[in-house]
């Protein structure tokens, strides 16, 4: 197996565009499209001895009230139309993670976690689409 | 600091996909924008059409398909522009019109369906039109 070893990877006719195969051969993908841009384990609405809090491209986080956490982007997408989804560890089922989709924007993202009422709880978010 | 200049990275045979160390990028991914009147994805990777099958459920079709199933997806729902109370969950339909089970997924495309979460709302528990929802895909492509 051949190996490049190398610090930063930037695409030769457009920086921002590297083509990668995919698994079985047949298709070709955008590698920047795939690659998660934020992404945090966040313990700020309520700490869980058993989790580790961890983040990528998160900046900051901040309990806005009972089951809302507000996370700011270090880097900040270009548009306020990315793909962003989380979960919780909750105390119910019944638990729904959404966002709070006018609240956001390019450099923040409004996420709530509801079972009937507002409930705080450790949140694992996730966001892909591009980087200004 | 070494930086590799490159359009397109495939393993040393030429054709074989590139091994990202212990790494693993979405395959799709879309936020569906369903509050409008219109049904469409705001933004979106890998999806060639969003289409309305009802009330809360959407169709996504993939430009480049999944080698099997099951796959990997994950999804939000999301409050809409109007009050929070408003809280929506996005579920996974397995195929376009069933339940999810990981036989009956489709290689071609997931479905997603919105559900009324809570609030103070009759609305409650039922499948609901009128949200925004993301999802990311995880998996082999074909």
């Amino acid at each position: 197996m051949s190996e490049i070893i190398t610090d930063k990877l930037t695409g030769k006719t457009s920086a921002g565009d590297v083509t990668i195969t995919s698994e079985g051969g047949s298709a070709t993908m955008q590698l920047q499209q795939g690659v998660a841009k934020a992404w945090t384990l966040d313990e700020t609405l309520y700490s869980n001895s058993v989790f580790v809090p961890d983040s990528f491209n998160i900046a900051s986080t901040t309990d806005v009230s009972t089951g809302n956490l507000y996370v700011t982007f270090t880097n900040v997408f270009s548009a306020n139309n990315y793909c962003s989804t989380g979960s919780c560890a909750g105390f119910s089922a019944n638990d729904n993670v959404t966002t709070r989709y006018s609240d956001s924007s390019t450099s923040n993202d409004d996420i709530i976690n509801y079972d009937g009422a507002y409930k705080d709880a450790s949140i694992s978010y996730v966001a892909f689409g591009d980087l200004a | 600091m070494s930086t590799l200049k490159a359009d397109t990275i495939v393993a040393a045979d030429g054709s074989s996909p590139v091994t990202l160390t212990k790494q693993s990028a979405a395959k799709a991914w879309a936020t569906v924008d369903a509050y409008q009147a219109t049904t469409g994805t705001t933004s979106s990777f890998n999806i060639s059409s969003t289409t309305d099958d009802g009330t809360g459920l959407w169709d996504n079709a993939f430009t480049n398909s999944m080698n099997s199933t099951p796959y990997s997806v994950s999804q939000i729902g999301t409050g809409g522009a109007d009050s929070d109370v408003y809280v929506r969950a996005l579920h996974v339909r397995g195929t376009y019109h069933t339940e999810p089970t990981p036989a009956s997924m489709l290689t071609s495309g997931v479905g997603i369906k919105s559900v009324f979460a809570g609030g103070s709302s009759s609305y409650s528990g039922n499948i609901y039109g009128y949200a925004f929802g993301s999802f990311q895909v995880y998996g082999d492509l074909a």
